[in-house]
């Protein structure tokens, strides 16, 4: 640990993502969670501004103030919304985000119809063994093979239409969360309120120290990025850098581990920007940071959003490496650490060639050295 | 003058620089480089899209011409316990173009040299199971030419998942007129747009209207433009790669006009407007829509500017493969550029937002067919068959 920097408060950490687990927050149902971001900014005095939708930009002013810097991070989550009332009195499912129906098989939901909310368990349509014995081993995992089983007096469409339950209504699956002694975190959508956390730490820290950033860094808590477009409309001209917090699959033939920071080089959108990257992971040794490079084959970020919707900023993702993503996630304490840290550490540092103007003579260079010589 | 050696120096000039999609800082500097000596004025963003402004006798809408600098790529994305290294594709390209090619990769601590093979278990069944191998990108792997034999090795020399990968374009220009190699997608259409700047400067070709010609550095990728188009433009040109059918007839001379892509049709009048500039002009030119594309056209409705977009490409072969293309269909590009440089605009309302009676018409009603078939009445057909009509 820097000496400018004191110990990260782990018990805020941990509080903080607790609760906002305890938020159900899919994508398209995410008011609640906007306003208790919103509350938590309000006890840290950060100034933050509210967008139409829901999306939250906060702000600490810097040293210099013509160009600001943003950590962006989705509070959005994963899901589903109901598609069919069914015959049978149960409820199909439209997931909400990219994800396998193997993984909701099983899950506790809450469906928010308009008047009220009911519990519920999705189940595969041959639930029992005892009633359908091998053919439970053969059914496809497939949304339209999954359904919910409402904990309601409900057996036919009827039923489903008094409880006053639509198709749209929203599905939230539990998170499920236990923290370890030995530090693992495992829930359902640590994606991205892991992440979330972690922000929020490091601007409680960034506001202790009494310091201004180098410049003005802004905290970006967007709502739609399970679905594509989270950073497409909230970013102003005077952004220069973009830093995304996210998830970062841990897998065999993966280089992310569930400690450090995992600095991802490259997703499904192409790389992220080569300053940007190398001057995280310069960030990451200058103060001891525990970290990792990784490449994310089958995945998208906020970073793709700002991107395509025309945005001049040079993009980076640090994720936090995640155990089972979009599925039974598990991470761990220390991995959040760091990203807190490396975020406090990231608003200290000077913007990396901020300006246009001068031409191309300070424009910067990538090359380093040259290759092997050849006979 | 078009000059075509000009054209082929540029190009082998721009082949040497590695410059995959996100490692294009280079590539950039030689572009502005290039501008500095026409005497062009530029801008530059951030993330290094360079806009140089041609300017125009008259005001009203502008344009934009548009070519990309980056090319496909890999990058390491796994250091393997014996030494070789697991690369992931930058851009879409297929495994099977990738088997045998020559890398350098850039290190934190400089460049290496290297080959991408296929996975084998080289040197105990080299004569089995080649055949087997799937084409994926999980069977390729990068072998240095260094002696690293473990994962500690390639770390000790500085080499890190997340670093860059340029293949070797090892160019072929043949005195018929082809050009061979890889990432002429499409540094060969930068060349051709360099020589058209150099081209109007140096014999003062008279440009109708403000014309910005921008360099990209993420098409490979479909990441857009930045804030490289400005709200005057009113017009998009891109000018891109295309592969021809080997059965089209003599098709390596031409260019080649797209009436749309994968993302959907381009716009219907300045892709007729360029149409009827080959055809005045005398330019070899055949429209096409081009199912499998993607270009620069599409990121910039994606970003949300309101422009006109079309595109032209040159006649290639292979594409993200060992390319080929043709110097007279570079020639003929920048003869449409030229063309396309001193037409009047598509329509010169589009300086501003127009009113619904200026706007264009895509139909007229004069040339719509006229229905002929009127069909007869039922009842009076059945009475007729059936002589029901004569029984009162």
């Amino acid at each position: 640990m820097s000496q400018d920097m004191p110990e990260i408060d782990t018990a805020y950490l941990r509080e903080r993502l607790l609760e906002m687990l305890a938020i159900p927050s899919p994508t398209g149902f995410t008011n609640e969670l906007s306003r208790y971001v919103c509350a938590e900014l309000d006890r840290l005095g950060v100034d933050y501004e509210l967008t139409r939708r829901g999306t939250i930009i906060a702000r600490i002013e810097g040293a210099e103030r013509t160009v600001s810097r943003a950590a962006v991070n989705h509070i959005d989550t994963i899901g589903a919304v109901v598609g069919e009332l069914k015959p049978n009195g149960r409820l199909g499912l439209m997931p909400v985000g990219t994800w396998s129906s193997r993984f909701a098989e099983g899950g506790r939901v809450t469906v928010f119809a308009r008047e009220r909310a009911y519990r519920g368990q999705v189940l595969p349509l041959l639930a029992s063994g005892h009633a359908f014995n091998e053919r439970v081993d053969a059914l496809p995992i497939a949304w339209n093979q999954i359904e919910v089983r409402l904990n309601e007096s409900c057996h036919d469409h009827g039923d489903l239409v008094a409880l006053g339950l639509r198709s749209g209504d929203f599905v939230a699956f539990d998170p499920d969360p236990e923290i370890s002694e030995s530090g693992y975190i495992s829930a359902r959508h640590l994606d991205n309120k892991a992440g979330a956390s972690a922000l929020l730490t490091a601007l409680k820290h960034i506001r202790a120290s009494g310091r201004r950033p180098a410049i003005d860094f802004q905290a970006i808590f967007t709502i739609t990025e399970e679905v594509g477009t989270g950073a497409g409309s909230s970013l102003s001209s005077e952004v220069v850098e973009f830093v995304g917090i996210d998830i970062g699959p841990v897998a065999p033939g993966q280089n992310a581990r569930e400690t450090g920071v995992t600095l991802c080089a490259q997703d499904t959108s192409g790389p992220f920007d080569y300053h940007m990257v190398r001057k995280l992971r310069e960030l990451c040794r200058a103060h001891a940071i525990p970290y990792q490079m990784d490449v994310f084959r089958y995945y998208y970020s906020d970073a793709n959003s700002a991107v395509k919707a025309g945005h001049d900023v040079r993009d980076a993702l640090i994720t936090f490496g995640t155990d089972a993503t979009h599925g039974y996630e598990r991470t761990h304490l220390s991995s959040l650490e760091s990203i807190a840290r490396l975020l406090c550490v990231y608003s200290d540092a000077a913007p990396i060639h901020p300006f246009v103007e001068g031409g191309i003579r300070r424009f910067p260079h990538v090359l380093t050295g040259t290759p092997a010589e050849r006979r | 003058m078009i000059d075509s050696d000009r054209i082929i120096k540029t190009l082998l000039e721009l082949l040497a620089i590695p410059s995959p999609c996100g490692f294009t800082d280079e590539v950039v500097h030689y572009v502005g480089n290039v501008l500095d000596d026409i005497g062009m004025d530029y801008d530059l963003t951030r993330r290094g899209t360079i806009r140089a402004r041609l300017r125009g006798r008259a005001g009203g809408p502008a344009r934009a011409i548009v070519t990309h600098v980056d090319t496909i790529g890999a990058m390491v994305r796994y250091i393997r316990d014996d030494g070789r290294l697991l690369v992931a594709p930058i851009g879409h390209w297929s495994s099977r173009f990738a088997e045998g090619a020559r890398v350098t990769l850039f290190s934190e601590r400089g460049a290496y040299r290297g080959c991408l093979l296929p996975t084998l278990d080289w040197g105990v069944s080299r004569d089995q199971g080649v055949e087997r191998v799937p084409l994926d990108w999980e069977h390729i792997e990068l072998r240095l030419e260094e002696a690293v034999f473990n994962a500690e090795d390639v770390r000790r020399l500085g080499i890190e998942v997340g670093d860059f990968i340029a293949l070797d374009s090892q160019p072929d220009v043949l005195e018929n007129g082809y050009i061979v190699g890889r990432s002429l997608d499409n540094k060969a259409g930068t060349a051709a747009v360099l020589e058209f700047l150099r081209h109007v400067i140096a014999d003062d070709i008279d440009v109708t209207h403000d014309t910005y010609v921008l360099f990209t550095v993420t098409e490979t990728t479909g990441g857009g433009m930045g804030n490289a188009i400005l709200p005057e433009v009113s017009e998009l040109l891109t000018v891109d790669f295309e592969s021809v059918k080997p059965t089209e007839k003599s098709p390596f001379k031409r260019v080649t006009l797209a009436s749309g892509d994968a993302s959907g049709p381009y716009d219907y009048h300045l892709t007729e407007h360029l149409h009827q500039l080959a055809v005045a002009g005398d330019i070899p030119l055949q429209q096409k829509y081009l199912q499998a594309f993607h270009s620069d056209a599409a990121a910039a409705l994606v970003a949300g500017h309101d422009v006109r977009t079309a595109v032209i490409a040159y006649a290639g072969d292979a594409s993200h493969s060992v390319e080929r293309t043709h110097i007279e269909s570079l020639t003929n590009v920048v003869r449409m550029l030229e063309a396309y440089a001193v037409s009047e605009p598509t329509f010169a309302r589009d300086a501003e937002l127009t009113t619904v009676d200026r706007f264009s018409h895509q139909i007229d009603t004069r040339s719509l067919p006229r229905h002929r078939t009127e069909i007869p009445d039922p009842a009076s057909v059945l009475d007729q068959s059936s002589g029901r009509g004569d029984e009162d």
